[in-house]
């Protein structure tokens, strides 16, 4: 799947017009990334402090002072989502960057050189591929306690194996090709190589699944602190807000509704973008994305 | 097409599996399902902590048990005598009352449950821990001596802590006594599904009325939405520790709500570390957090504050004081005791007493607002929690105490005796040979105006001395099935007892 995508153009994003080649999707899920990006950057210079409780205005639906209304400890819900934004963001790229780098570098060694680094790496990632990405997720931060590194590492970890089975497969393909084997005949080193002549060659389909698992890590992510796990439940992050919000949900149904609403439309957007981004880099499969 | 198949296979696998479960387990009014919050590492009497007491008096037999008003009567001691200078206890045992594993609770038996708790480090060694020596005077006899006269014994060899094991199954089963207990109470332990639930089933040798129950199964279920969720399907008979709303929308689906007294909820301070050892900075947080508010706004209402460490419905439990809401006071004393940037950490249950995290969340932040850097951190798991606490890593973490023994002395000597400084549960460290003076002397002295005297001292000083975050008594609600035909709840403990207690 993945080799296929590595023939077209590489994404040309100074090219006037990448974003008007995008579907309508593609761009409405930019749009609406871009609320999320403003909210996450600015919003919490722009609303009242999401930690800030004040017990007499509890559970207060929409006003002028609170436009979404408050939680259970006087806290303007509003707030609390745009400050969850920043923190659901955060943990998405950095859990997905950790994926890449950490991913990209036992994909691209193994698939270049193979042997027996080859064999037990990607046995090892073939292990990790098929524990569903919450239960490694859980196990990391049972074991390595909470905090907020704490869980962009366990579910960066479980986006480890996704790519480098990606770049494995792609270098695999690659390795002799003539280009790459002209550099080596000229005396280049294998990491020269890779980083070189490989690394480029793989950057769009690396965009485009790591668009995809930035959405995945949000999820993820938000389904741990749901679980209690991880975060502080204090933190205003949006898993956190729903499971601290479930027991109202049928007297008070804004504090699981917004929530709730905020980790689906990040989601959805993310993942509108990611399927417009692929059918830019690659228009013959445009057949849209999922999670996987 | 193959996919199709398959799942109709399934489907039908999973009628014909349903039906199964339904046809081997009748709708029986004898087969009873109580809801448990969470659970516990160990069944043996001498542990305590959350619901355990509940399922320990229907497993155990004691000496002496409650009557429906909390006093302490005989149960399995047929007459008493105690001596002119109220240092000997000769009691005499009912002649026909057998262990779970057929052999007899005699006087044998009795001196091998005390000598085996006084052995220990467990929390039910306290309530021995007044008798000095243990005496066979006959099969059916024996005498309980006392260094000091000690009007508590009753009252302490009736709590859930005080149940009498069987010797030659402690002795045949050794540490895993706890995971398959031996005892003569209405009910025999059957089986332990980690995680999931306790049965039990009626033990026809019992030597009282007869329970009114074939089998009592306690579940485990810790979410609150899920303990109504099966009430309201029927699924369950007893549910414990619901809150207000809870109890509200169970009433308009006609569910049966009982209303109890709940436990005094707290938070311990730690006087070992910084700043909580200064006696100010502990004031200022009681002076920091608005009790009123967090009961109205967080537990709806279902709470009153607490003043003083007895509460009022123990022996002896009277107001000391109260420290109102009063943040400028809070920091005038942090100012005072030097305190400028402190990191505290606040540890509190989740899913345990009602509202507890939430609680906890917002006690963090009245902590904040009179500037105590303030760490939550929320387990919903009692056994870790107990663990981490145990470690001594805390500024304040919350409690809970249920009077289940209707006397004093059992509560001022587990929190604030200097001899359990750094266990269950006092965590915190307290220390005053002052005050151990006075639980010594509250727990032998006989006359009851004295002992009044003594537990009004010990609780107007405590309360002086801050060692708590007075926080409140909760009310709590129980939800009950049409099938619930026996209960009992007293006034101290809020676990209903599901069996005819003695007169």
């Amino acid at each position: 799947m993945a080799s296929s995508i590595l023939v077209s153009a590489p994404i040309e994003a100074k090219r006037p017009g990448w974003l008007s080649r995008m579907p309508w999707t593609g761009r409405a899920g930019f749009a609406l990334l871009m609320v999320f990006a403003f909210a996450a950057l600015f919003g919490p210079m722009l609303t009242p402090d999401a930690y800030l409780q004040s017990l007499a205005d509890a559970l207060q639906g929409p006003s002028s002072r609170h436009w979404l209304g408050t939680d259970q400890l006087g806290r303007d819900l509003l707030a609390r989502i745009v400050a969850g934004s920043r923190i659901s963001l955060m943990i998405g790229l950095s859990a997905t960057v950790f994926g890449v780098v950490i991913g990209g570098v036992i994909g691209s060694l193994s698939g270049y050189f193979g042997g027996l680094f080859d064999t037990i790496m990607t046995r090892f990632m073939d292990t990790l591929i098929v524990f569903p990405g919450i239960l490694i997720a859980l196990m990391v931060v049972t074991v390595a306690g909470e905090g907020l590194t704490n869980v962009i590492i366990a579910v960066g970890l479980r986006a480890v194996p996704v790519f480098a089975r990606l770049v494995h497969n792609s270098t695999l393909a690659i390795r002799e090709r003539e280009y790459i084997v002209a550099a080596r005949a000229a005396g280049a080193s294998g990491a020269r190589i890779i980083w070189t002549h490989i690394r480029p060659a793989l950057m769009n389909s690396i965009v485009v699944l790591a668009a995809l698992e930035v959405a995945h890590s949000i999820l993820v992510a938000a389904t741990l602190s749901f679980l209690g796990v991880g975060i502080s439940p204090e933190t205003a992050e949006w898993g956190a807000m729903l499971n601290s919000g479930r027991t109202y949900i049928f007297r008070q149904g804004q504090l699981v509704i917004y929530p709730g609403l905020a980790i689906m439309l990040a989601v959805l957007s993310i993942n509108l973008f990611a399927d417009g981004l692929r059918t830019v880099i690659d228009p013959r499969r445009s057949k849209g994305a999922h999670i996987s | 097409m193959a996919r199709r198949e398959w799942t109709w296979t399934s489907a039908l696998a999973l009628a014909g599996f349903t039906a199964l479960i339904a046809g081997a387990q009748p709708a029986s009014a004898q087969n009873i399902k109580v809801l448990l919050t969470s659970e516990f590492p160990t069944l043996d009497p001498s542990e305590t902590g959350g619901e355990l007491p509940m399922v320990l008096y229907h497993i155990y037999c004691r000496l002496y048990s409650f009557n429906d008003k909390m006093e302490a009567v005989s149960d399995l001691v047929a007459s008493e005598t105690v001596s002119e200078d109220q240092k000997t206890w000769t009691l005499k045992l009912r002649p026909n009352a057998k262990f779970h594993d057929g052999t007899p609770v005699d006087a044998e038996a009795i001196k091998f449950n005390i000598d085996r708790v006084l052995a220990q480090k467990g929390s039910a060694r306290i309530l021995f821990q007044p008798i000095t020596d243990v005496k066979v005077l006959a099969p059916d006899t024996v005498a309980l001596m006392t260094k000091e006269p000690y009007p508590a014994l009753r009252n302490n060899l009736a709590s859930p802590n005080a149940g009498l094991v069987s010797p030659k199954a402690v002795t045949a089963l050794g540490d895993r006594f706890g995971v398959q207990p031996v005892s003569c109470g209405p009910y025999s332990f059957a089986s332990w599904t980690r995680g999931t639930s306790i049965q039990t089933s009626r033990f026809d040798g019992f030597y009282g009325p007869k329970a009114p129950y074939a089998q009592i199964s306690f579940q485990f279920v810790p979410d609150v939405s899920t303990r109504m969720f099966l009430m309201q399907r029927k699924e369950a008979d007893v549910a414990l520790r619901f809150g207000p709303q809870e109890a509200k929308e169970l009433q308009a689906a006609k569910v049966k709500v009982n209303e109890i007294n709940g436990r005094t909820i707290l938070y311990q301070l730690n006087y070992k570390l910084a700043p909580t050892n200064d006696l100010r900075v502990r004031q200022a947080i009681n002076y920091a957090v608005d009790k009123e508010a967090i009961i109205k706004n967080v537990l709806l209402g279902s709470g009153t504050p607490s003043k003083s460490v007895i509460a009022s419905d123990t022996f002896g439990g009277r107001p000391s004081g109260y420290y109102e809401y009063n943040p400028e006071k809070a920091k005038a004393l942090l100012k005072e005791a030097g305190v400028t940037s402190a990191k505290l950490k606040l540890y509190a249950t989740q899913n345990r007493y009602y509202n507890d995290g939430l609680v906890g969340q917002a006690i963090a932040g009245y902590l904040r607002a009179v500037g105590l850097d303030t760490e939550v951190i929320l387990m919903g798991d009692w056994a870790g929690y107990v663990d981490r606490i145990g470690k001594g890593d805390f500024s304040l973490y919350t409690l809970s105490w249920g009077s289940s023994t209707g006397d004093p002395d059992r509560i001022v000597q587990a929190l604030f005796h200097s001899s359990r400084a750094g266990q269950t549960w006092n965590f915190g460290s307290f220390i005053d040979k002052n005050i151990d003076k006075l639980i010594e002397e509250g727990a032998a002295t006989v006359e009851t105006s004295k002992r009044l005297a003594i537990y009004g001292e010990i609780q107007d000083k405590l309360f002086a001395d801050a060692p708590w975050l007075f926080m409140y008594r909760t009310t709590g609600y129980m939800a009950l099935s049409d099938k619930i035909t026996t209960i009992h709840t007293l006034e101290g403990p809020e676990f209903p007892y599901l069996f005819d207690l003695p007169k």
